[in-house]
C-alpha cells in the first residue's frame, strides 16, 4: 500500500460535509496514516492546489470563479469524487434557480455588491467528468472512508444504484407509507444514509437526491400523487426536489 | 384409543398456548407474527397472547392498518420467514491477513415456526429449491424442528392464493395446521413429529360439526381468494406477452422501482454482495438483498441486460410466474399479496397478469 495525496475542495455549500469527512478521518487514525493531505483549508494551511490522487469535491458551483477552480482540480487529479448534495445535485441553494438574482441576494445581503454569483446552479458533474458520487446531505462520512480504505489498497468500488427503500426494508422498518400513512420520498430516493428518518418513524424528504436513473418526469408526477393524497402539499415536493435532486430535474431524462 | 396421522382434532384456542409452552419446554425457540409496541412483526414469542390473535390486518394496495378486534383475523405483515431464514444483510465470510477464509458462525437457536400462513410455507419450500446449495440458509433452515401452519379462514384484502393454489389450506411440509374457527379451533396432523405433540396438549377429534364448518369456511376462502384467472391461464397469457413491449411498458408505467416489492416478496431470494477491508489487513463479504427493479441490477462490466425499468419488471413477473417453475418446478408466486401491499404505489399484480389474459398486442 503506499500513501495517497488528497485534497479536499469547497465550494458553495454550508461546510456539513467537510465536518463528516473530518470526524471520520478522525476516527481512523490508521487511515490518515495513509494518507497526505496535500490541501484542506479544515487541516492545514496550504492553498496552493497540486497534482493529487484524489481530490474530494464538496458544495456546488455558482460563479465562474469556482467552474475555473473545478476544472484545474480536474486536471490535477487522478480521482475525482463529488461528496455531498451539493456537488452532486446543486444542493439547497438550488432554491434560488429561476428567482430574481438581485431579489435573493438583498434578502440576506445589506451590501450585495461583493457577492458574485450566477443565477444558475450547478452540480460539478455538471461542469467536470466525476468519477465517484457519494451524494447525502450531508454525506455519509464512513461510506466515503470505507470508500478511501479501499483506494489505499489498490481497490475500488462500483457503486449500487437503489432506491432508500431498498435500504430500509433490510433495516427491517416497517414502512411508514404503507403503515402510517406518512408521505416519504424514499420510493424515489438514492439509498446510502441507513434509512435514517424513517427508522425514526418519519418520512423520507430526499436528501440524498433523486434516483434519477429510473425516476423520470411521468414517473415523478406519478409519484406526486401519492404523496399528494397522504398530505404532503405540491408545493412542498417541488420544494424538497429542487433542494436535493436540482440537477437531475434540469436535465432531460428519458424513459427509463 | 392411537390417533394417527392426517386425523382432526379439535380444541379450544387457549389450547394454542398449550402448543406454545410444550414447543417451549423441549427448548425451543417459538417464531410468529407479533406485535413490537404498535408494529406487526416476525419474532420471538412465549404465549399465545404475544400472537395478534386479538387483531386483524387491513390490507389493499398500498395501504395496511391493523385493528383490534377480538376474534381478529391475522394474516401476515411487511415481515414472512424469509426474514428469519434468508437474512437481509449478514458477513458471510472474513478473510484473514493471511488469506484463509473464515465463515461467519450462525448462532441461530433450534426453533419453530409457529402460526406462519399456508403461503408462507409455500414461500419456504422455494426457497428450500432455490437455496438447496446455499449453506447459510440451509444451516438455519435445519434449525426449524417444527412448522406449525395457521390455515386462513377468510383470506386478506390482497390475497389470492386461491388461484395458484398455495393456500388457504395446507396439504403437506407441516407438522401441525390449525384454524380457528371462532373459539374452537381445528388442528391437523402433518407428521409423527406432530403427531406427538398433539397427544401432549390434550385434543380431541374433531366432531362432524366442527369438520363440516372448517370445510365449509375453507371453501368459502378458497373462492375468495381466487381473485385472479387460474395459475395455468396466466401462466399461458405471459408466455404470450412475454416479448409484447407494450403490455410491460404499460403495466410497468406507474412503478418508480423501489423495490419494495421485491424485499417483501417471500420468495425473492436476490442477494448482492459488498467488499469491506480495513488497513489492518482484515476484509469480509457482506451479503445483503437486492431486488431485481433496482438499476444496478442486470448491470454487468461495461453493459446493462436490462436498462430500462420496464424491462426489469417484465422479469419479476415473468420470474415469478413462468421462470421459477424452469428452475424448482413451483410458481414463484405464492399469493400472498404483500407485494401489492407494500407497494408505496399501490400497483396490483393481480390487475397486471389479469390484463395479460385477452391481452392483443398494439
Amino acid at each position: 500500500m503506499r500513501k495517497l495525496s488528497v485534497s479536499v475542495l469547497k465550494l458553495t455549500s454550508c461546510s456539513g460535509c467537510l465536518n463528516e469527512v473530518l470526524y471520520s478521518l478522525v476516527a481512523r487514525a490508521e487511515l490518515l496514516r495513509y494518507l497526505n493531505i496535500s490541501y484542506f483549508t479544515e487541516l492545514q494551511d496550504s492553498n496552493a492546489i497540486e497534482d493529487v490522487d484524489v481530490a474530494i469535491v464538496e458544495g456546488s458551483i455558482v460563479n465562474s470563479e469556482q467552474e475555473e477552480l473545478v476544472k484545474q482540480v480536474r486536471e490535477k487529479s487522478r480521482v475525482l469524487i463529488a461528496l455531498g448534495t451539493c456537488a452532486v445535485f446543486g444542493g439547497v441553494q438550488s432554491l434560488r434557480a429561476g428567482e430574481d438574482l438581485r431579489t435573493v441576494v438583498l434578502a440576506s445581503y445589506p451590501n450585495p455588491d461583493h457577492i458574485k454569483v450566477l443565477p444558475e446552479v450547478k452540480s460539478v458533474d455538471s461542469v467536470v467528468n466525476v468519477d465517484y458520487r457519494f451524494s447525502g446531505c450531508p454525506a455519509n462520512g464512513e461510506a466515503l472512508a470505507r470508500f478511501l480504505v479501499k483506494l489505499v489498497m489498490g481497490g475500488s468500488e462500483s457503486p449500487i444504484v437503489e432506491s432508500l427503500c431498498s435500504e430500509c426494508k433490510r433495516k427491517g422498518i416497517l414502512c411508514v407509507t404503507v403503515f402510517d400513512g406518512k408521505p416519504c420520498l424514499g420510493p424515489i430516493t438514492l439509498s446510502g444514509c441507513g434509512a435514517l428518518c424513517p427508522s425514526f418513524r418519519r418520512g423520507c424528504y430526499g436528501c440524498y437526491g433523486l434516483n434519477a436513473l429510473i425516476v423520470d418526469r411521468e414517473k415523478l408526477e406519478e409519484f406526486s400523487k401519492v404523496v399528494e393524497r397522504l398530505g404532503m402539499s405540491r408545493e412542498d415536493f417541488m420544494a424538497m426536489l429542487k433542494a436535493f435532486s436540482y440537477s437531475s430535474l434540469t436535465k432531460s431524462s428519458s424513459s427509463r | 384409543m392411537s390417533r394417527m396421522l392426517g386425523e382432526y382434532f379439535e380444541g379450544s384456542v387457549l389450547l394454542l398456548e398449550n402448543l406454545i409452552l410444550a414447543l417451549k419446554e423441549q427448548g425451543l425457540r417459538v417464531l410468529s407474527y407479533k406485535l413490537e409496541g404498535d408494529l406487526p412483526v416476525i419474532g420471538e414469542v412465549s404465549r399465545l397472547s404475544d400472537l395478534l390473535i386479538d387483531y386483524t390486518d387491513i390490507q389493499s394496495p398500498g395501504s395496511y392498518r391493523l385493528a383490534k378486534e377480538v376474534k381478529g383475523v391475522f394474516r401476515h405483515t411487511q415481515y414472512s420467514p424469509k426474514h428469519l431464514l434468508h437474512y437481509p444483510t449478514q458477513v458471510i465470510y472474513e478473510i484473514s491477513d493471511d488469506f484463509e477464509i473464515i465463515r461467519t458462525k450462525d448462532d441461530f437457536p433450534p426453533s419453530v415456526l409457529f402460526g406462519i400462513k399456508p403461503c408462507d410455507l409455500a414461500a419456504i419450500e422455494v426457497l428450500d429449491k432455490v437455496l438447496e446449495r446455499d449453506d447459510v440458509y440451509q444451516a438455519r433452515r435445519a434449525r426449524i424442528e417444527y412448522i406449525v401452519v395457521e390455515e386462513c379462514v377468510e383470506p386478506g384484502g390482497t390475497c389470492f392464493c386461491g388461484s395458484i393454489g398455495t393456500g388457504p389450506a395446507v396439504a403437506k411440509g407441516y407438522d401441525i395446521a390449525y384454524a380457528r374457527l371462532g373459539d374452537q379451533v381445528l388442528f391437523k396432523v402433518g407428521s409423527e413429529k406432530g403427531l406427538k405433540l398433539v397427544e401432549k396438549v390434550g385434543l380431541t377429534p374433531a366432531s362432524d360439526e366442527t369438520l363440516r364448518r372448517y370445510n365449509e369456511a375453507l371453501n368459502e376462502a378458497r373462492r375468495k381468494a381466487s381473485r385472479i384467472p387460474p395459475f395455468n391461464v396466466v401462466v399461458r397469457a405471459l408466455e404470450d406477452v412475454a416479448v409484447a413491449e407494450g403490455f410491460w411498458r404499460e403495466a410497468s408505467a406507474r412503478c418508480v422501482g423501489c423495490t419494495n416489492c421485491n424485499m417483501v416478496c417471500p420468495t425473492c431470494f436476490c442477494t448482492e454482495f459488498s467488499d469491506y477491508a480495513d488497513l489492518s489487513g482484515k476484509a469480509w463479504r457482506e451479503r445483503h438483498w437486492f431486488g431485481c427493479l433496482s438499476f444496478t441490477y442486470g448491470q454487468v462490466a461495461g453493459q446493462h441486460f436490462r436498462p430500462e425499468l420496464f424491462m426489469r419488471y417484465r422479469h419479476f413477473v415473468l420470474h415469478k410466474f413462468l421462470f421459477y417453475q424452469r428452475q424448482v418446478g413451483l410458481p414463484g408466486c405464492v399469493g400472498c399479496g404483500r407485494c401489492i401491499t407494500w407497494c408505496p404505489m399501490g400497483i396490483d399484480l393481480r390487475e397486471v397478469v389479469s390484463r395479460a389474459v385477452g391481452y392483443v398486442g398494439r
